[in-house]
Formats: C-alpha cells, structure tokens, sequence
C-alpha cells in the first residue's frame, strides 16, 4: 500500500475494550479475558493490515490481557492463599474510566447548552467592582448571641431541652453545617440551632459558624432588624469530600 | 434600585456577585433612603428580573455564573449574535479534551500522570489545548518525587459550562448509577 490513513476510532485501550465488551454483551464483573483478549488483538492486527498507527498505549494494554489471561490459567495453588482475582485491577479501571466518558458527555452537553448565551466580553473600560474580601460576616456578636438565646428560649419551651448531652466536637459541628448547606445553598441559623437540644452542642455549633465564617465558605446575613440570620454557602476552594478520592 | 440593577448588570464585563451589587447599590444611594440592601434580597430582586423578563419575552436573561451575575442573550438569538461578532464558537471541544478536563475538574489538584492512568493514553496534547483555551491551569507542583505539575480548572472554566461553582458540577455517585455501575467512594488513595 502506497497510503497510510490515520482513524481516531478509539480514543485509547480502555475505549476499545468497553467496545468489545458491550458488543459481546460481556458482564464487565465477569469479563471473559481469553475472548477480550483474542478479539482486542485481532483488532489490532486490523488496524496494522491497513497500515494504521497503533499506539504504545494499545500495546501496552495488549500485554496487560495477555498477562492476566496468563494468571487466569495457572493452576489454583495448593496452600489456601487467597489469590485475588486477576481481573479487578481492569475492571477498576474501566469502571472509572467510564465515570469520566459519562462525567465529560455532560460537559459536552453543557457547552453546548451555554454556547447559545452571549455575554459582554468587554466594554468602554474595565470594571471597578467593590472588594470581595469584607464581604463575609455582616451580622454582629450581639446578634449572634441574640440568636444563640432565642433557640436555647425555643427548645426550652419545646420540652426538648436536655441539661447533659454527649460530647460534641467542633470538627463535627462544622460537617453538620456543611452537610446542611450541601443541601441548601441558604439555611436559617435559628432552624439549624433549634435542631440541637444541649447548650453544649449549640455552644460548638456556634463557634463551627463562626469558623466557616473564617474560612470564607458562609456568608451570614440578618435582613430583617433583629430577625432571623441566615448562612450562604460560597465555594472559594474545591471541596469534594465526597465521590472520587 | 431596578434601573441601576439592570445597568450593573448590562455593563460587567465579568460575573459580578450579588455582594458587590449590594455594595454598588448602597454606595450609589440607588437605595430609597439611602438605606441598605443584602446580597439575599439582590438574589431575590434578579430573580424576580429574570422572570419579568421571561414574561414579557425580552431577549436577554441573567445568568448564575462562576459566583456572580452576568446579563446575556437568550440562546433563541444566538445566531444573531454570533451574525455581529465573529463566532469563535464554532470550535466545540473534543472527547480527548472533554474526558481529560472532567478528570480535572472532579480530581484536582491533580497531575498528568494520574490523567494519562484514567484515560489509559497520554494527556499532553488535551492539556495543552485546555490551557490554550484557558480552561485549565497550572496551580503549583506536587510534593512527591520529581515535583510533577498541579493542573486546576480556571474560573473560565466556569464561565464557559454555565456553572455557578464546581459544586453544581454532577456528583460522581449519580453519573454512577446513571451508568448502572457501582462505585467504592472509599476508595484508599496511596
């Protein structure tokens, strides 16, 4: 052949092997190696007969299911050792291989979505907008400790009110305000004291606004004179305490 | 107040938040009695706008980006816009880039090496793309052998998905049972 043609078909191995194994319909927890392997290599072959360039990458994977094919084979050894399943490292990978085709099909959905707006790219000069640095706490100690009474007032009359209670650490408090705000961009300082039924544990928990006040993740706001506080979540830093480690 | 707000928010060049408006309001006396505003009650107002707006079928909205507000046009009058400015839009991204950018942004600080394991191929061209588009960037190094570079998502990159904070990014359980697959969330890291 004169020409060579170059194919992006598959984006790398692990692309090419989630296609072998959803055409055949395969359990990817319970992949047949020796079947991948022959067909991921014949297609291999393929891509050389039509004088295409084969990745390192794609070779490298080659050797991996050649590998662990190999494992598969040998004989179960005598002793009672507990040989993990030469396959798991695999499907690990393809398993959060395809959290992140899945995670950027939705980027891909969303540029496309927000293609569509135009904004103002620039104007006759640039923007003088106030500092963001003082925006945090616009609320005071009094009105803090204002609020502090009013629930401590309100789970007294609720009946709720316990004298001792276990003990409460800050960095908990400090989840259980996260854990709040995860779900609500805006909660009420009032609703998330009342909740609590010690003074020790509203204490904490006060001190745990103040730090997330500190660390510029809340904002706190009191519209209304003497009313209710309540906290915003803003992200300055990533935090995904969650999901993928 | 609502004539001010709207110039505020026609005339950014970048998100401004509801923060800054409160202080831009209060400072300008655009307030009845010069009293005060909170960024809570500038949220409400926008929002209020943006439904006026709907109602009476006016081209532009507002939109909740990268932490602030930014006036735009409706995507019904996109191609009338991109008719006036000479559309660079018309370059989506690739898979490479889109894959290499999602493991950024749900991974970072994160470096090339860690890519290159997820995707199972090599991540320099995607990366070099990303930072040309300004979408990613580099953040520092890391403290392990060889001092690797530190890759991070730009606040472009928020701009340009429409997200308020990586927060509004999809939580990785549910792209995860979306998929039918399960996933270990406590997975040890080395």
């Amino acid at each position: 052949m004169g020409y060579s043609v170059r194919i992006e078909a598959f984006e790398g191995p692990l692309d090419l092997l989630i296609y072998l194994i959803r055409k055949n319909e395969m359990d990817i927890y319970d992949i047949p190696v020796a079947q991948v392997t022959q067909q991921y290599l014949d297609y291999l072959e393929v891509l050389k007969l039509l004088d295409l360039e084969v990745a390192g990458d794609f070779l490298v994977m080659a050797a991996t299911l050649m590998q662990i094919k190999a494992r598969m084979l040998l004989p179960v050894p005598a002793v009672e050792e507990e040989e993990e399943d030469p396959r798991l490292e695999l499907v690990r990978q393809l398993e959060e291989y395809q959290l992140f085709r899945q995670a950027a099909e939705d980027l891909a959905g969303r540029e496309e979505q927000y293609t569509h707006y135009y904004l103002r790219e620039s104007g006759p000069g640039p923007v003088q907008l106030p500092d963001m640095e003082e925006m945090v706490v616009d609320v005071s100690l009094f009105d803090l400790l204002s609020a502090y009474k009013q629930a401590l007032d309100r789970i007294k009359e609720e009946g709720r009110y316990r004298v001792t209670g276990p003990e409460v650490k800050l960095t908990d408090q400090i989840e259980y305000l996260r854990g709040l705000l995860q779900k609500e961009e805006r909660i009420s300082l009032m609703e998330a004291l009342a909740k609590l039924d010690n003074r020790l544990a509203m204490v904490v928990t006060l001190v745990a606004v103040l730090e997330l006040a500190r660390l510029a993740e809340v904002g706190l706001e009191q519209p209304d004179l003497y009313g209710d506080i309540w906290l915003t979540r803003r992200s300055p830093t990533i935090a995904f305490s969650k999901g993928i480690s | 107040m609502w004539r001010a707000l709207e110039v505020i928010l026609f005339s950014t060049t970048e998100p401004v938040s509801s923060y800054q408006i409160a202080r831009l309001l209060e400072e300008g006396g655009w307030l009845q009695g010069g009293g005060k505003i909170t960024p809570g009650q500038v949220e409400k107002y926008i929002e209020q706008l943006i439904r006026e707006w709907g109602d009476g079928n006016r081209p532009l909205t507002v939109l909740k980006i990268a932490g602030g507000y930014q006036m735009a046009t409706r995507p019904e009058w996109s191609q009338l816009v991109a008719k006036l400015q000479e559309d660079k839009r018309s370059h989506r991204l690739s898979r490479a880039a889109l894959e290499t950018l999602a493991i950024v942004a749900y991974k970072q600080p994160v470096i090339r090496p860690d890519i290159d394991a997820i995707r199972g191929v090599n991540s320099d061209s995607a990366l070099k793309t990303l930072m040309e588009k300004n979408l990613v960037a580099i953040s520092g190094r890391d403290e392990g052998p060889g001092r690797p570079l530190l890759y991070r998502t730009t606040p472009y990159f928020l701009k340009y998905f429409g997200l308020n904070s990586l927060q509004d990014l999809p939580d990785p359980t549910e792209l995860a049972t979306l998929m039918g697959i399960s996933v270990d969330t406590n997975r040890e890291t080395q």
